[in-house]
């Protein structure tokens, strides 16, 4: 009986110290995870963040995470919207045959094709459902990221 | 002419001639760039984003994902895909995923005051089920909830109802969607007595007229927008009218843009029904042989707690109303009532607003009456510098595409109209309109009410992750579909609960006041996005209570629970979703999930392993509980006739609900697979597959009764990219009720609205019922006429902007998954306040400024923003997205909703903004 009760005892004992074990270390509080490190109790100010202001012409390309994904754009946008039916100053630049250096970059053949009525053919101009390049294709701010990202390493 | 216009000129003419003639080089078929990498395996899947439902293909190499791109053989998208769309790769690889499970421990043992602990997988469910017991116990099933989500697969939603329904006998199962398209599907409900759209997506390009109300499609369904501009852009009769309360990107694209108040939607739709009486232009052929009319009451409350105990001091006035309403002068002209006089209403209906009755049209007509042109610009005008003329122009303009014979027309709406304290009113009005004109259930025609979520159709609503709902449409408060349910599931009879629970509202508000103690949040971030945050987070923390949160990241829920565990992503997983156009579409596991992150079927699966028969299916209190064949208050005790069906009082829930022998059927490996794995049956050590065994049991419920899936192994099919259902005879249904595409139309019928909810109904007139004698209203649609109403919070003095919120293209939802993408991050990182620049100049705020915005329930900071690049809002009106956990907006939003649906109308309450 009492080897029983020592028995259970350790088991008990072990369940706590189990959880326990979990050494201070460990420990994780709640202002230290999610996207922004306070507690929700809190109303904190956030940071002010800067549009890229560069014009369009001479910016490097930046780099696609995604290899099929569009590519960001470098320089500023805000000035050259909005996209209306009758204007798109996106395709005034880039709707054309062929890069040259520092200047914009064209169009891929794939927004020349019209997947949904025609897609064995390259029409001469860019397809409708590519006209509004906002969907795919964002402008940066300076903002760096909340947590890194493994994708691709 | 300069190089860019006449460029210019050239894409314009371009894009016209395409859809005339063929032009240009041949390409070979399927021309997106295809990386054919070394090693790299493609499949097809599904965007995990928005209700849209693109499709995608994914490349996996050494158990990695490497690329997304569009699917071209995908009808939905074409091979498009939104900059979310393609971020699909990279939202699995935050560097912060969960991988392990975290409880909160002080002194060696659960503590709500302690910090998080890293725990095994054993040790968080003892913990787990301590607590359920211990509240299960004390409170009976409907102190226990499931908090679920419009983005759950099919399977986990539906393992989430057996579990909670048949298991543990609550009904507090309710989703994140409730928060979306609660007001959608009650109106379906009451106008045609089944969910879900009759038309699909394929209206966009056979219509020639679309008009888009309270619906930023530019940012929030891009890929359909994609799909509407191509169409705008080569055909020069196609319209689109954009009807919003704040300039958005559709109005850059819109060929009209009608900028009006908050809720006066109400009365706009009333004025359009009125021309099209007063003009003639009802389609009598269509309404005499397909539709009834129908009102119910107008004095039915906002949805709110019943009492103001709970409410802050600076609270008590909006919360007054749910008990009595003062009319404003708009509401008595509308209703016919004297405009001088003050006319105090109680709210008598707030436990019955769903109730309606017959109408004669004559009734429908003078109820109409109030609703001239003048009354209503002057009423909804949202644009105060816009001039009274130009608007009422703009009015009539919209009338008439609606009345015009000769035009087809699409209308799409999504959160403008659902999350309003009058949601499921106004989706009844856009069916008035279509169904007073017959442009309904029509190629091309009809109202078409788009999903949020990508399975909040599939998952939540057909297979009823509700508070009130059992799979197929089925209620619990119904007896035959309770026995039904009971059959399939092999349960005894009267196991089912038949006292609705709680929506997802009312158990942020159980919580607080101590009915709930045990929530199991799923793939959702509740905490974050629902109204009038500051009550739930501080109950959630306060109060003697259990919270469970399942996610892939640390969330805002995550911090404010007891115990966080790591789930698997889409893709880590076998799923399928189902979008707005009805296409159930599905995706095999591509990849395994990181460390000790388990899907969220096996975390179920596992869980149920610990109870028993006994444990749940004696005697249970539900209390309240009145119904026919039941003890007053108490679920019986069934574990008799249990035995008497083979079952033992000591069969694990596991055995009885998820390893069934039918289950078991379903072998794991599957052909299907094609060699890729499966991490449920890997760490359930099973040979069975729960994702296909669980589709196609819940696919039995609606076979036959108009919800009919394809068997699992269609849906993997090559040539196959998802299916609108009813699929019958593998055949889709691109519209229903419409005799030429619809097997349950009846033959020579043309037109039946067959739905079975609802179909039976008292007459009346605008007063009320009249003759109780009910009227059998098969094969029919319900117009119904609906007032304007005011809503319970409007700016005054103090709080003198409305506040609207909601998304951003960049962002889904609460950011947990793409503000841990640095481009889309980048790309918008903080969610901004949108202020017009003469109500900035006002408060001396200037772009990127520091503000408070302030309502009755709290406050928050945020950025100026003056740009106008997406949203521009009028004077006297703010626009917060709510995607930032830094930006908590919800602390300052109104959690008052329609009555009838319970949704939260996050448009509209009335705040201050002032310089930090």
């Amino acid at each position: 009986m009492k080897k029983k009760r020592l028995l259970l005892t350790l088991i008990a004992t072990g369940c706590v110290a189990a959880l326990a074990y979990s050494s201070m270390q460990e420990a994780v509080h709640e202002e230290q995870i999610g996207l922004s490190k306070t507690s929700v109790f809190e109303t904190p100010a956030p940071p002010a963040v800067e549009e890229s202001v560069s014009d369009p012409g001479g910016n490097t390309r930046l780099p696609r995470t995604n290899p099929l994904g569009p590519p960001r754009v470098p320089h500023l946008v805000a000035d050259f919207l909005p996209i209306s039916q009758s204007d798109n100053l996106c395709l005034d630049c880039h709707f054309i045959d062929e890069a040259e250096e520092g200047g914009p970059v064209p169009l891929p053949e794939s927004h020349y094709v019209d997947y949904r009525n025609a897609p064995d053919e390259k029409r001469d101009a860019p397809v409708g459902a590519r006209y509004y390049c906002l969907s795919c294709h964002v402008p940066q701010t300076d903002a760096a990221p909340l947590v890194g990202n493994e994708f691709g390493k | 002419m300069s190089p860019r216009s006449t460029r210019r000129e050239f894409i314009k003419a371009s894009l016209a001639a395409a859809a005339a003639s063929t032009v240009g080089l041949p390409v070979p078929a399927g021309a997106l760039p295809v990386f054919q990498e070394e090693g790299w395996s493609w499949d097809k899947g599904v965007c995990r984003f928005c209700g849209v439902g693109c499709g995608i293909r994914i490349a996996t190499k050494d158990g990695r994902v490497k690329a997304v791109q569009g699917d071209p053989d995908n009808p939905v998208n074409r091979g498009l895909l939104c900059v979310k769309g393609y971020a699909n790769a990279e939202i699995l690889y935050g560097e912060d995923r969960l991988t392990r499970p975290l409880l909160r421990i002080k002194d060696g043992k659960f503590d709500k005051q302690g910090d998080f602990f890293p725990v095994s997988w054993e040790q968080a469910f003892d913990e787990m089920e301590r607590q359920f017991r211990r509240v299960y116990g004390e409170l009976g099933p409907t102190g226990v909830g499931i908090m679920g989500s419009g983005q759950y697969t099919v399977q986990e939603g539906y393992a989430a109802v057996k579990l909670l329904k048949a298991g543990w006998r609550s009904n507090n199962i309710d989703p994140n969607a409730r928060h979306c398209m609660a007001s959608a599907v009650a109106a379906f409900m009451q106008v045609f007595g089944i969910d879900e759209p009759s038309g699909n997506y394929d209206d966009i390009e056979l219509t020639d007229t679309m008009v888009l109300w309270g619906a930023n499609m530019a940012e929030m369904h891009p890929m359909l927008w994609a799909r509407i501009t191509d169409k705008r852009l080569a055909t020069p009769d196609y319209r689109i009218i954009n009807l919003t309360t704040f300039g958005n990107r559709c109005s850059d694209l819109a060929d009209v843009e009608i900028l009006f108040k908050p809720n006066t939607d109400l009365a706009i739709w009333n004025y359009i029904a009125r021309e099209i009486v007063k003009t003639g232009a009802v389609d009598r052929d269509f309404v005499d042989k397909f539709c009834v009319f129908a009102t119910g009451p107008y004095d039915i409350g906002f949805g709110m707690r019943p009492t103001d105990d709970f409410a802050g001091a600076a609270e008590r006035d909006t919360q007054s109303r749910e008990r009595e309403v003062v009319l404003t002068r708009e509401e008595a002209i509308a209703q016919g009532k004297d405009p001088g006089a003050s006319h105090r209403v109680p709210q008598d209906n707030t436990n019955s607003a769903g109730k309606h009755w017959l109408l004669s049209y004559e009734q429908f007509e003078k109820a109409l009456e109030p609703y001239t042109l003048d009354f209503v610009a002057e009423l909804s005008k949202g644009d105060s510098e816009e001039p009274i003329d130009a608007y009422q122009e703009k009015l009539k303009q919209l009338a008439d595409v609606y009345a015009d014979r000769a035009r087809k027309v699409v209308s799409f709406w999504t959160m403008g109209f659902n999350q309003h304290t009058r949601g499921t009113w106004v989706n009844e009005q856009a069916y008035m309109v279509h169904l007073l004109t017959g442009k309904q259930a029509k190629p091309g025609s009809g109202a078409f009410s788009l999903t949020g979520q990508p399975s909040a159709c599939g998952t939540a609503r057909e297979v009823g992750t509700f508070a009130h709902r059992l799979p197929a449409d089925m209620v619990v408060d119904n007896p035959s579909h309770r026995e039904r349910s009971e059959t399939v599931w092999k349960l005894p009879a009267k196991t089912l609960n038949p006292k609705v629970g709680s929506d997802v509202t009312k158990m942020m508000r159980d919580l607080e006041d101590g009915s709930i103690k045990w929530v199991w949040m799923q793939v959702t971030n509740l905490f974050q996005s629902t109204a009038n945050a500051n009550h739930w987070i501080k109950a959630a923390r306060e109060m003697d209570n259990f919270i469970v949160v399942s996610d892939v990241y640390p969330t805002l829920s995550g911090k404010v629970a007891d115990l966080i565990l790591p789930s698997a992503i889409i893709f880590e997983k076998w799923g399928a979703y189902g979008n707005s156009e009805r296409r159930t579409q599905m995706w095999r596991e591509q990849v395994a999930p990181p460390g000790e992150a388990r899907s969220d079927l096996w975390q179920m699966m596992e869980f149920s392993k610990r109870f028993r028969l006994q444990d749940v299916w004696g005697r249970r209190p539900v209390p309240g509980l009145r119904e026919e064949g039941f003890e007053g208050g108490f679920l019986p005790d069934v574990l008799e006739q249990a035995k008497a069906m083979g079952y033992s009082p000591e069969d694990s829930l596991y055995a009885v609900l998820f390893a069934t022998p039918g289950n078991l059927r379903h072998k794991w490996p599957d052909p299907v697979a094609r060699g890729r794995e499966n991490h449920t049956a890997i760490h359930a050590g099973i040979d069975w597959f729960p994702e296909k065994a669980l589709f196609e049991e819940y696919a039995s419920f609606g076979r036959g009764h108009g919800h009919d899936l394809a068997d699992f192994d269609t849906y993997y099919r090559d040539d196959v990219r998802g299916l609108r259902w009813p699929v019958v005879d593998g055949k889709e249904t691109p519209w229903r009720f419409n005799e030429d595409y619809d097997p349950y139309a009846r033959r020579g019928s043309g037109f039946d609205f067959y739905g079975p909810a609802g179909k039976s109904l008292a007459q009346g007139d605008l007063g009320g019922i009249t003759n109780p004698e009910p009227v059998s209203l098969e094969g029919k649609a319900k117009i119904f006429f609906r007032p304007y109403a005011a809503p319970p919070e409007i700016p005054d003095s103090e709080y003198n902007l409305w506040l609207s919120t909601g998304r951003v293209l960049e962002h889904w939802h609460s950011g947990s998954m793409t503000r841990r993408v640095a481009e889309l991050h980048a790309a918008v990182p903080t969610a901004l306040l949108y202020i017009h620049a003469e109500d900035a100049k006002q408060r001396n705020l200037a772009e990127n400024d520091l503000a408070w915005i302030e309502s009755r329930r709290g406050k928050i900071q945020a950025r100026v923003t003056l740009r106008g690049d997406r949203n521009r809002v009028p004077r006297g009106l703010v626009f917060v997205p709510w995607f930032d956990e830094g930006v908590f907006i919800n602390k300052v939003t109104l959690d008052a909703t329609c009555p009838i649906s319970k949704q939260t109308d996050f448009k509209k309450c009335a705040v201050k903004v002032y310089k930090a």
